[in-house]
């Protein structure tokens, strides 16, 4: 009876550090999918309090910004999405464990893993809010303030480019917010703001100049230009390389500011659009929840391949399973440009590889 | 004696003085265009019909889909979705300060690998409607047309980017005068009537992905022309509409009639042509679109495109008479027949132009989306007008080169004379010599200086994003090129002004006869050289020399080698 009690607290002591452990990182992000929490759309304040992981500063920007909301939510589930696509052929393939903690405790040590979903979360919601106020919905960002504004010529009435630096601001605002001082150690909070930070500025440093003559007779008598955001893909991409790319860094004291230098002296010290980690990832090959990883049994692999899509590197040399399958496909579809799509249902045999 | 060219010298200087306030103000105005993105907003129309205005926000807003994939889950075929841009955003209204208003459209279509685009062609049916307070007022249908959907990039090895699309003009309103505009446009996917009893098969092939998701959604890209741009050039005009409705009253009528008592058809063609220039160019700074802050004038841009025109058209006729009359051959200069070549020209190439614009910007009085660049035969016949307009002012740029190429050899040639003449027809004919010379450098230099400003204009437009991204003050150059260049060619015609309207307080020793007949120190330059005595020289016998054909070495003739040698030699 007393073992049964003692393993009982244990157990609720532990679960409690974990979901601490849970909340300090990406929990927000349970945003993406509101529906199953049972919130169609975040109308009232009353709102904010029940979404789950949001941290009390969050919780008072959700109340101050209640028409933003819903592009929050809808950012957190292009950057999960966009995670997925990404990462579909590696061993960790961002795969959601729950709708409260999202991704698992995968993220709670500084890994590439983990840099690479603050990138794409903190981008994610800058361009989902970037989205909306082109719409035209949001009353706070109808124009873009940068542009115009208290210019010393007093032209106010400038107006609007594509309001990416709104969606930047905001991004900036709520993502950001969950990294204050007491919650995370230093180099944590220092990490991933750097990261949340390479994230928005993909958008930024991707931004499309695109340009229309206008005069009589088709001259270029007047030429306007206008800036246009790059797709999510196209971040998503560029987050990638990132992420191939990242500096493994250390927290060092520099005249009494800290601040995060590569541990390796040899490498030239990141940018501020480079993504950076603070600990090696785990290999992903079994599965170990503790850590997050789901292990790449039964995952499927490429037998041609030499990659990390390939079934030597995926399945981690345990080997892999082939398996003949016949699928129906829909194939000679007639295309419109949305929704309805005419299609005949073709079958074929393929062999599907799976890891051992 | 006085030299005739200090008054004009001292008011060119204090014009040049203004100029330069005018191009550091323009600097500070605001950008001459102001584009704003706007997403379009998807809403549902199941009658597919588009018969009534669809609202993408605030009352009365429509059914709407918030992306192509619940319009899938909802069964929403292609044709029922309606793409709805209100615009200004939310919480704005439109000035009637706003000159004009473009809009763009740009397709985010997805690239996939299953789906071949060849020369994709969208197919739209649009209309706008116009709010005021009081809500929705007016309501416009207008005619489905083609458009073809350019795309450029297509090396995307990638699923789910984008194509690089061209965008794509869809309107232009020359009028901004209500507080809304909303536009919905459909993209119909079908067989579909085109009126003359012809079917045609509609936007299959503007991309296609496996299951959803080609055109994410539209974008229209709104340009406004700035509200400053029309303040700074409403200011800038009624200055310049000040000088020069009233000057060139004074500075031709009065010299000629009251101090010198000239009859005005004596007055040299040249000078008429000044006149002329003046009153187009009255026309042209006329602040005019002021109006449009009390009126609606859909046709106000037709009327900027006949003014700027009719001033293009005055400057190249002026350019060539005033070259024409300091050639100094024998020809009769003197009236409007002497040019016809040039004129053919500069009147062939307007009448194109015109027609062009008139069916471009006159068609689009009814219908704002319209455009001849839309249909093919009308892109040709458009573009038809404007080789034959370019061929014209080739031809006319060519003559006026070869003009003024004659002048320079003749005034060469002439200033070998020099010395030998009498000190006031000396000094008469060097006035003249330096006159042309400084005309000339001072229509290159503006002519230099607008092309260096359309460069930079074209080149800042693109750049100028970077710079916004910084602090500090902004420059907007384009704006300060667009009204810079505008501002010189005002100096430019007023320097012309100055300069070359009739200022002789001092009544040159030249006889009247003189001053109309510009052919006549050519002849004499050719006696001079004959004769090798200058002294003796009387009315008479230069006069005679004139009317001695021997005597004649035209341009033409000396460039003609055919021609037999003793007439060259003179």
């Amino acid at each position: 009876m007393w073992a049964t009690t003692c393993t009982h607290l244990v157990l609720t002591i532990l679960f409690i550090i974990t979901s601490y452990c849970v909340r300090v990182n990406h929990a927000w992000l349970s945003m993406f999918n509101i529906q199953a929490i049972g919130i169609n759309s975040i109308e009232n304040t009353e709102t904010c309090e029940i979404i789950p992981g949001l941290v009390n500063r969050q919780v008072a920007i959700c109340k101050r910004n209640l028409e933003v909301m819903d592009s929050v939510s809808k950012g957190a589930s292009i950057s999960i999405l966009e995670c997925q696509k990404q990462f579909h052929n590696r061993r960790w393939n961002c795969s959601t464990v729950d709708p409260y903690t999202v991704f698992g405790p995968v993220l709670d040590n500084g890994t590439r893993e983990a840099a690479f979903v603050s990138s794409v979360t903190a981008a994610g919601v800058a361009h989902a809010v970037t989205r909306s106020c082109s719409l035209g919905e949001l009353l706070k960002c109808g124009c873009d303030r940068t542009v115009s504004g208290t210019s010393p010529e007093g032209f106010t009435w400038s107006g609007c480019s594509d309001n990416v630096a709104y969606g930047i601001q905001f991004s900036k605002m709520f993502v950001d917010a969950r990294e204050s001082k007491s919650r995370v150690s230093v180099d944590r909070r220092l990490m991933n703001l750097h990261n949340n930070e390479a994230g928005r500025r993909a958008i930024e440093d991707n931004m499309k100049t695109e340009c229309k003559c206008h005069g009589v007779s088709g001259s270029c008598e007047v030429k306007f230009c206008w800036r246009s955001m790059p797709s999510f893909r196209k971040v998503g991409s560029v987050l990638k390389e990132k992420f191939d790319g990242a500096t493994e860094v250390a927290q060092q004291r520099i005249s009494s500011r800290r601040q995060l230098v590569p541990v390796n002296p040899n490498y030239k010290p990141h940018t501020n659009s480079d993504l950076v980690y603070l600990q090696n990832s785990p290999d992903f090959c079994e599965r170990n929840l503790a850590i997050g990883s789901l292990g790449t049994q039964n995952r499927t692999c490429n037998k041609d391949s030499k990659a990390i899509d390939g079934c030597e590197l995926l399945c981690c040399g345990r080997g892999y399973n082939t398996k003949i399958e016949t699928v129906s496909e829909r194939c000679s579809c007639k295309f419109h440009w949305c929704c309805v799509v005419k299609c005949k249902t073709c079958t074929r045999t393929v062999e599907v590889y799976t890891c051992k | 004696m006085r030299m005739p060219l200090t008054r004009p010298a001292t008011s060119v200087s204090s014009v040049l003085s203004e100029g330069f306030i005018k191009n550091s103000d323009a600097a500070f105005a605001p950008k001459p265009t102001n584009p704003n993105k706007n997403l379009a907003t998807k809403c549902i129309d199941p009658t597919e019909s588009l018969l009534k205005p669809f609202v993408p926000w605030g009352k009365g807003a429509c059914t709407r889909v918030r992306d192509f994939e619940e319009a899938v889950q909802k069964q929403i075929p292609a044709s029922s979705i309606v793409f709805s841009v209100r615009m200004p955003h939310n919480g704005f209204e439109m000035s009637k300060l706003f000159q004009f208003m473009v809009g763009v459209l740009t397709l985010e279509i997805e690239y996939d690998e299953n789906i071949h685009m060849e020369k994709p062609t969208v197919y739209l049916e649009e209309t706008y409607s116009t709010e005021n307070t009081t809500g929705l007022i007016n309501y416009y249908l207008t005619t489905v047309r083609m458009k073809r959907a350019i795309v450029r990039g297509t090396n995307m090895p990638e699923p789910g980017a984008q194509y690089d699309c061209e965008p794509l003009s869809l309107f232009e309103l020359s009028s901004v005068h209500h507080k809304h505009y909303l536009i919905n446009i459909r993209l119909p996917v079908g067989e579909i009537d085109l009126g003359n009893g012809e079917k045609k098969l509609t936007n299959e092939d503007i991309g296609a992905i496996k299951d959803v998701n080609i055109v994410k959604s539209l974008r229209l890209v709104i340009l406004m022309s700035m509200i400053g741009i029309t303040i700074t050039a409403i200011t800038n005009k009624r200055v310049f509409a000040k000088y020069t409705t009233f000057q060139p009253f004074f500075m031709i009528k009065a010299p000629y009639k009251k101090k010198h008592g000239l009859s005005v058809k004596h007055a040299s063609y040249s000078r008429w042509t000044i006149f002329c220039l003046a009153i187009v160019m009255s026309f042209l700074n006329f602040p005019l679109e002021w109006l449009t802050l009390i009126f609606e004038i859909p046709a106000m841009l037709l009327i900027s495109d006949i003014r700027q025109g009719a001033s293009y058209a005055m400057l190249f006729s002026f350019w060539i008479i005033f070259v024409g009359e300091h050639m100094m051959d024998q020809i009769e200069r003197n009236r409007l027949g002497a040019y016809w070549q040039q004129i053919l020209a500069i009147g062939t190439a307007c009448c194109g132009l015109l027609a062009f614009d008139m069916t471009e910007r006159g068609s689009q009085l009814i219908n704002p989306f319209y455009s001849v660049w839309n249909s093919e035969q009308g892109a040709k016949l458009a573009m038809g007008f404007i080789i034959l307009a370019g061929v014209c002012v080739f031809v006319y740029f060519f003559s006026l080169l070869f003009m003024v190429f004659c002048v320079f050899r003749n005034l060469r040639m002439k200033s070998i004379a020099f010395n030998s003449m009498p000190k006031n027809r000396k000094k008469y004919y060097q006035a003249l010599v330096y006159r042309f010379r400084f005309f000339i450098i001072f229509s290159l230099f503006c002519a230099v200086m607008t092309i260096i400003f359309f460069i930079m204009s074209q080149v800042s437009e693109i750049y100028s994003w970077h710079l916004d991204d910084e602090d500090g003050p902004r420059i907007h150059y384009t704006s300060g090129f667009f009204t810079g260049v505008y501002g010189l060619w005002n100096i430019y015609v007023l320097a012309v002004l100055f300069l070359y309207s009739p200022s002789h307080k001092e009544e040159p020793l030249l006889s009247r006869e003189m001053m109309t007949m510009p052919t006549i120190e050519f002849p004499l330059l050719s006696f001079l050289r004959h004769k090798r005595s200058s002294n003796a020289i009387t009315n008479i016998s230069y006069l005679q020399a004139v009317t001695h054909p021997q005597f004649l070495l035209p341009c033409e003739k000396v460039l003609d080698i055919s021609s037999p040698p003793h007439t060259r030699s003179g």
